[in-house]
Order: structure tokens, then sequence, then C-alpha cells
């Protein structure tokens, strides 16, 4: 029942620790390990100790014991460079930041008050900090005073909602495997979790307050605004009995239809065990394995959404295929924890630098590690892009036009969502279609969005998911425990790791974990590759190979091929016109949140739960071309910090809101922002441990992304009103990232074409993300995947024995 | 009720009972309800597979075996009306498919029973997955229909 200086009127007599016995090992360990004697400083200085110690009080309002070892915690952090691995181009790595910016503060209170800040008054120091944040986006100290104190935050916030004790004060369930939730939605609690006995909404009750944020939410006051008066809606194909029936009808032919159609195309899921283990370990220890020597049909870089797809399929297709992967090959039962700060080893930590006039940070959102790639983290929302997707230049006069049209993917659109599986109601938006497995019981978070959205006649459904809604094969169904962004221990969300990767190891593709691929080699007269070099225990080899497929993602895939630059090649391979590393998207993704008096408890059920598409077209009516979709998205505590860190709430505010967690729901939008040239990956001075220069990611909005995000915003904070917020706040992020070798019809606009073949080099793929020419409003995981499916299916219909040669004459 | 005295069929209404309910009593009395209980096990067969269906649509029919019983429902419904509407029916068509559908019931409390365990935690977190997970008894209940069905052929015939 320890709470951070055991005060707790709210959750009184709540003790999450008390649900240890529920837990499984790897993430006791890991969550037990924090209430633990903490270990001596090895990062900061007393110097700085006596600088961060009063600092991390402040922002976090810890006055009393116990505390949360939150210095302890940060300082284990920067010991072990668990950083995120990126940063901001105008500010130094994290522990350098970090050393310098607490060096500033004490410069400050010298300077200032004569003393050093960790002898000064509280309100002094209270004073100093406060300063440093109302330095806004100015230089501090030779910093950007607004990344240092998003730097300060952030580390701060996850030590302290990482800690046990704190999920008692805000009444959090904790982790929640083998044991999920039973009881969802609003107003419902376990046996054993504590109703919140002040139900009070603490800002709005403390009106006469002007510290706390802004409050946007009048109930009373409230009126319909017009802007959903027009979104573009096909209310013909939607409603009416035809369309019931024909939704049932195709609903029913795909629930009715035999698995062995499915089971002879991709085994996967039989090929997982049944017992309390998530992965078949033998799979692995019976791989095969290919000499470096050996010339493999296929060497794919990377094994995420695209490249484990592509292993997959060539392996299928009996093709000598060797994926490899810079992460390790997960095993979901001891490398994963239900638990947030635990799970950043899920994401790409080596080093990046963001800049651009809205720089993107990276990691959590979007990148992934190791086998399965960002899909074993990904929320799992699977839509499918719209027809109109597909050529938004002709129609819109904005974006790109796709080399193929969305006629062209429904196939691969079905096979992949039957694969995954994807569970939802039957889709209205794009081309209507139905969803192998039925819609998830909704928590509280997708309730109030149903609300919400019936209230102001925005239509809203349930899904679609790739989570499992039922057995499917040897996966179990989904037992609602939330963290689906920290990889599923359950095997109900879909990752490649259990998709595509059983299958391919059980049709000898060879899945080499740990090979971190350097450089692609071409013939001497640089017209085929001929294998990828890459390092592996400290040592680099050279895997031969007949042909190449690069999937990094749109970040690493550029930076890989300008980093193979060669003779034939100067700037870069494939880049004969400066079009690698362009046109890199990522998706406007505001989140708003809503106070409502019900316990939302949000941190049940999968995160992605209802969603809505009746924003997603171009609407003739608005300043603005192109639209955003809406969907849940349950922050867990961590997350929910960040988002009212981010309204500028700290110390004594920060944990008012944080105490209030199980009353807010969260919605999210994701805004088709606009290829644009200028943003791009390039390379860094800085280099690596591989002594590659690293990636450079300059990225800005233009005037229709800003309009969009904005847009994006209104809708959501007025469905979140009228499904009875007392209170809206919303934070500005993104999501997703895809472009950087995009398909064109020719070599002059893209990189590779429609079969995801590179123009410049005809042996050489780029099967990720990367090749997108726009975005849509949908999440991007199933038309990768679905992208790749059909390369594959191109690739196996004879272009294998039309390059067998790399030495010989081409063709 | 279930029958009335339009339905006798020919036969001399048994005795000195003018009124259809004495007639059913005594034919209850005399274990004489073959056609009644067939036709309660129809009904009954349509009313659990209508339920089964969407619990297990609920589910996906992630197992395609989810489709047994759904199927089987009006298989049961058939035999059951045969089994009303004609003697030889009750004694071959009704009890075959009550046979199956008890056996199915039986394999679905198996099967339900495997799928609470291999839910995580399994057995050690009973309280947990039998709450969330196929529901353990329901199965059992197909079971009763189907025994329904084979009582019935056991029965004599209504009078």
């Amino acid at each position: 029942m320890t709470t951070p200086g055991r005060h707790n009127p709210r959750f009184a007599g709540y003790d999450v620790l008390a649900q240890a016995g529920t837990w499984d090992a790897a993430t006791s360990g890991i969550v037990l390990s924090r209430t633990a004697v903490q270990p001596d400083l090895r990062f900061f200085t007393l110097a700085e100790e006596a600088v961060a110690r009063p600092l991390f009080d402040h922002l976090l309002a810890q006055w009393d014991d116990p505390r949360v070892p939150v210095l302890q915690m940060i300082d284990a952090r920067l010991a072990e460079l668990q950083t995120d691995g990126w940063r901001f181009a105008d500010m130094p790595e994290d522990d350098e930041a970090w050393r310098r910016s607490l060096a500033a503060l004490d410069d400050d209170a010298r300077a200032r008050y004569g003393a050093p800040f960790g002898g000064l008054a509280r309100e002094r120091q209270a004073g100093l900090i406060r300063a440093v944040r109302a330095t806004g986006p100015d230089r501090w100290h030779g910093m950007p005073a607004g990344h240092v104190w998003g730097l300060w935050t952030r580390y701060t916030a996850t030590a302290f909602y990482s800690h046990p004790w704190a999920w008692n004060e805000i009444g959090f369930g904790g982790p929640a495997y083998p044991r999920g939730y039973v009881r969802l939605g609003l107003g419902l609690r376990e046996p054993w979790e504590a109703p919140d006995r002040h139900p009070v909404d603490p800002v709005a009750k403390s009106d006469a307050d002007p510290v706390v944020g802004r409050r946007r939410a009048r109930r009373d006051g409230w009126a319909q605004p017009d802007h959903w008066a027009a979104p573009e809606r096909a209310t013909d194909r939607r409603r009416g009995p035809a369309a019931a029936v024909r939704a049932a009808a195709e609903t029913l032919r795909l629930t009715a239809s035999p698995t062995s159609r499915l089971r002879d195309r991709n085994a996967s899921p039989w090929l997982l065990p049944r017992g309390d283990r998530r992965f078949d370990h033998a799979l692995v220890e019976g791989m095969r394995r290919h000499d470096d020597d050996d010339e493999v049909d296929l060497v794919v870089i990377g094994c995420g959404a695209g490249g484990a797809t592509l292993t997959q399929r060539m392996a299928r297709h009996g093709w000598s295929v060797v994926c490899l992967e810079a992460g390790p090959f997960w095993n979901p039962d001891t490398d994963w924890v239900s638990d947030e700060a635990g799970s950043q080893h899920l994401y790409w930590t080596e080093p990046r630098v963001v800049s651009g006039g809205d720089p993107v940070p990276l990691g959590a959102n979007n990148s992934g590690r190791g086998v399965g790639g960002s899909t074993t983290h990904f929320a799992g929302y699977a839509p499918r892009f719209h027809p109109s997707d597909f050529s938004t230049l002709t129609d819109d006069g904005v974006g790109a036009d796709w080399p193929l049209d969305y006629e062209e993917l429904r196939g691969p659109y079905e096979r992949i969502e039957q694969e995954l599986p994807v569970a939802g109601q039957y889709w209205p938006w794009g081309a209507p279609h139905a969803y192998p497995h039925a819609p998830h019981p909704v928590g509280g978070n997708g309730e109030v969005f149903l609300r919400g959205a019936a209230a102001l006649g925005i239509e809203a459904r349930v899904g679609p998911v790739a989570i499992a809604n039922g057995r499917f094969g040897n996966r179990p169904h989904c037992v609602y425990r939330g963290f689906c962004l920290q990889g599923c221990k359950v095997n109900a969300k879909a990752s490649t790791l259990i998709t595509h990767v059983p299958d391919a190891l059980a049709h000898g593709a060879e899945i080499r974990a740990q090979s971190m691929v350097t450089g692609i080699e071409l013939d001497a007269q640089g017209r085929l590759a001929t294998g990828v070099r890459y390092v592996r225990d400290g040592r680099e080899r050279l895997q031969r190979a007949r042909m190449v497929a690069v999937a990094g993602y749109s970040i690493e895939t550029p930076r890989l091929l300008l980093n193979s630059a060669c003779r034939r090649f100067p700037d870069g391979l494939c880049n004969d016109f400066d079009l690698v590393g362009r046109y890199v998207m990522v998706q406007g993704a505001p989140q708003t949140s809503g106070r409502f008096t019900e316990e939302v408890r949000a941190y049940k059920a999968p995160p992605p739960e209802v969603s809505s598409e009746d924003f997603y077209e171009t609407d003739p009516a608005k300043p603005y071309k192109r639209g955003f979709s809406l969907q849940t998205v349950s922050p867990l505590p961590i997350v929910w910090a960040e988002h009212v860190a981010a309204q500028g709430h700290w110390g004594e505010d920060l944990r008012t809101y944080m105490r209030d967690y199980v009353h807010w729901a969260t919605l999210g939008a994701l805004c088709e922002l606009l290829p644009l040239p200028d943003n791009r990956v390039t390379l860094s001075q800085e280099k690596d441990r591989y002594g590659l220069p690293v990636a450079h990611f300059s990225y800005s909005q233009c005037d229709n992304d800003r309009m969009l995000i904005r847009a994006s915003r209104t809708v959501m904070e007025d469905i979140l009103r009228a499904a009875g917020a007392t209170e809206v706040i919303t934070i500005n992020r993104y999501a997703h990232l895809v472009g950087g070798c995009r398909m064109a019809a020719g070599p002059e606009s893209g990189v590779v074409d429609a079969d995801l073949r590179t123009f410049a080099v005809p042996n050489l793929l780029v099967t990720d993300g990367s090749v997108l020419p726009t975005q849509g409003s949908a999440n991007p995981a199933l038309t990768i995947m679905a992208l790749v499916d059909r390369a594959a299916g191109r690739l196996a219909a004879g272009a294998r024995g039309g390059l067998r040669s790399p030495a010989g004459a081409r063709r | 009720m279930s029958r009335s005295p339009r339905k006798r069929r020919g036969r001399p209404p048994g005795g000195t009972a003018p009124y259809a309910l004495d007639r059913m009593v005594r034919n209850v009395r005399h274990g004489r309800f073959e056609r009644t209980l067939s036709l309660l096990t129809a009904a009954g067969s349509l009313v659990t597979a209508a339920e089964i269906y969407l619990e297990h649509d609920r589910a996906s029919f992630g197992n395609r075996v989810m489709w047994w019983p759904v199927l089987l429902g009006p298989v049961g419904a058939a035999a059951g009306v045969a089994g009303f509407a004609s003697e030889r029916m009750a004694k071959t068509a009704l009890p075959l498919a009550s046979a199956a559908i008890a056996a199915n019931g039986l394999q679905g409390t198996y099967l339900h029973l495997r799928g609470i365990a291999q839910k995580p935690g399994g057995w050690s977190m009973a309280r947990c997955n039998v709450e969330l997970g196929p529901p353990l008894f329901a199965p059992l209940l197909v079971t009763m229909v189907g025994g329904m069905g084979l009582l019935a052929a056991l029965l004599r015939r209504e009078q």
C-alpha cells in the first residue's frame, strides 16, 4: 500500500504489489527490482547529484519519504546508455545534455543568488526551474530550453511512473500477464481494483486556480459546431438492408471458409507451441544455416513487416533465403515484459539526428528492433488504404500517384488479413470489406468514442485490429491486458515473429539475428548486386546472394543505400536521380484526452479498438486536401505522463493530473501529411559504433499538413465533449514513417517500380514502408505486407531464372 | 400444450379420457410422451444452435470445429420433427441425430476445457480463465438436448 510520500486519499488501500503473484517471472523481476535497494550512483558526479536531486524533487513534487528513487533510476539509465538513441540536431547526446543542463542550472543559481542550486531555498529553486520552462524555444546556455525541458520531464516522468508506488497512487492495474482483465468498460473494475474514492475532477474543482492548464471544455455552453456536417459519406452503400446482407454474407464467407487453404499458404499459427511457451525454439535450433560463401537465392535485410513477409513467401516458393536482422531473435517469454519502462529494448535506439522545422522524435512509435521489427510493439491497427490513396496527384493535385491501383492489392490485402488475423466489424469505408475475426469487446475508452461519435452523427466502428479474437491455430484468444505496445506475451496480437517467421523457418529460410548490415556489394561493373556486408560478433562478413531485398524501414533503408555508394553510384546506391531518402513521411498524430466522471481505466482492453474513417477523403468544402482517421489510443501511465507534461504541467500539477489517470479517455488521429522532397534522410557527420555515418532526418510540415492536424484536433475535442468530457487536452505528435525510396512509374520519379525492384539495380529490391509514395490516413503495416505479398508473387512467377549469374551478362 | 384431440391419427383415444389434458397426464404416467419430447428436442436443438452461433461467431469460429454444433442444430430439429411425425423416424433418425448431438456436447466440453487450460496461466488462474475463457459448462447443455432426443426414442408413443 506504499505510495510516494505515503499520502493517497484517492485509492486508499489499493496495492498493486499484492497482485505480484499473478505476474510472470520476467515482469516480476523487473518491476520488483524497482522497489529494492538501488545501486550507487555511477553516472552523476557529486556536484551533479547536488543539482539533480532537488531538481527531480521539484519536477515531481516529491517532498516526503518514501520517495521513488528517481535519481538512481535515471542514473542507471544514463550509466548503461539506455537512451532513446536519437537526438535533436541542436542538442548533444542525452548523457551529455544532462551534464550540461545540470551545470547550467547550477550556474544560474550562482549567478542570481551567489550560491549553488542545492543550497537554495525551495522557492528560489522553483523560481529558477520555472525560468527555464518559460524560456521556451529560445536558447538557454547554448541549448534550446524547450528541448532541455523535454529531456528533464521525459526522464523524470518515465522513472517515476514506472514505479509500483506511483501506480498505487494513480490506481493503475500494473502488469497484466498471464492474468488479463475480465471486466471491461466504463465504471467496471476487477474485484481486486480499488474504486476512486474522490472522483471529483481535481482541476475543474479548483476553478479559480490559474496555474493548471488550459481548460477548454464547457459542457453546458457547448453547441454543436458545423464541421462534421460535411464529412464525405457513401451513405447509400453503407446503409439499408442490401448493405447489411452483403456485410453478413461476406463475413460468413470468411468465417466459414476452411482453414486448410490458409494453412497451405502459411502454417505459422500451427507451428507455435500450444502450452505456456510462445515460440517453438526447436524451429530456431533446427533452422537451416548457410555459409557466407553460399550464394543464396535471396538475402533479406531486416526482419520486420516487409522483410519477414518476403522471407516467408520466398521460402515457401523454394528459394534459399537468408534474412539478416540487426537485433536479437526474441523469446517473448523471457525477453518481453508486461511493463512500459522495461520495453525500451524493443525500439531502435542506435544514434540518429533529427532536425527541421518540425523535427520528428524517433523511437517508440516509429522504429523496431529484433525479429518481428516494429510489428512486435505496433498497436495492431490494420486498416486498408482507400482506393483514392493510389491517385492523389490526379484526383486532388497533391502527393503522388502510385504505379499500381487498389485492385492489384485487393487480393494481397485479403490474404494478409487472414494471416494476421484482423478482427473488426464490417468496414464501410474505402472499398467495403469484411474481416476474418469478429470485433473485440470494447473497453471504457472505446465506449467513450462510440458514445461521442454517435452523439455527433459520426460513424465509428470496432476494429480493424490484428489481434486474434478467438483461437487461431495454436495462438490463443486475447486476454485484454492492454500491453499491446510492449510486445504481446499472449501471442494474440500479430507480429511477423509469430505470423510469418515460424513458417519461413519451417520451409528452410535462415533468420540470422544480431547481424547488422553495413553495405550492399555490387559486381565490378556496378550492374548487379552480389551480396551484402554485415557485422556479426564484431566481425565483418560478406553474405553472397543472387538477389538482395532491403527492408530496414524509412530511415535505415535510405541510410544503407547512401552508405553503399560505389564507383557506379557515387551519391549512394540507386541514387542517380537524387531520390533516395527523399519524400519521407510521418503521419500527424495529435492525441486528445478527455476527463470523464466515470472511471474509464483505459489500460484495459487493447489500446487499438474503435476507429472512424469518416474524414479520410478530400472534402471539397475544406481548404485542405486529403484527410485523417480517428482511433482510440489508450496511453499507459508513462505515455500519459508525457501527455500531461507536454501541456506544460510539472510538479504538483503533474501529480494532480496523474492521480486522475483512471478518468481519462484518449483519442488519436492519423493525418495524411503530404510527401515533400525536402523531408529527407541524409548522412550525418556523426558515426555509429560500426564507423558508419548515422542518419540525419529533417522534417518540416507544409500548410496543408498544419490545417489537417488542426481540423483533426477540433473533431476529437468535439467528440470527447459530446461524450461528456469535462476537460480536454491535446498534444501534437507523430506516428509511423513511410517513404524514402518511393515507388513510381519510372526512374526519374522513384527508386523502385511497382514490383519493388530498384530501377538502377535489377536484382535489388526494397521491400518495406519506404516504398510508399503517399501514406493515406491508415496505419501502414498491412499495406507494407500486402505490397510485399504482391511483389513476392511476381518474383516467384519467374524472375529468379532471369538473374542466375551476377557475374555474367545481364538477362 | 402439445396435442389437440384432432391429432389422434385414427387410434381410439385410450379408455375414457375425453379431454386432451387428461389424456396427456395419462400418457405421461404410462411413459407415453415420445412425440412431445421429440418436438421439444427439435426446439431445443434450434435454440441452442442459434445461441452457439452467436457465441462462436464472437470467437470468430477460430477453430472450424466450432461450426459443428451450429450445423447439428438443424439436423436435430429435422430429426425431432420427423420423430414427432413418424414412429419409425422416432426410433431411427432421432436417436442417431441425438447421439451425435450428445457426443458433440461432450467433445465441446473437452475442447472448452482445453481452451481454458491453454489460456495464459491455465488452471493456475482458474477463476480468471474460466470466466474469460470458453464457457465451461455450456457444451453440456448441448449434451442434455441430445439426451432428451435419446430419451424420446426410448419412450412409448402417445395414444
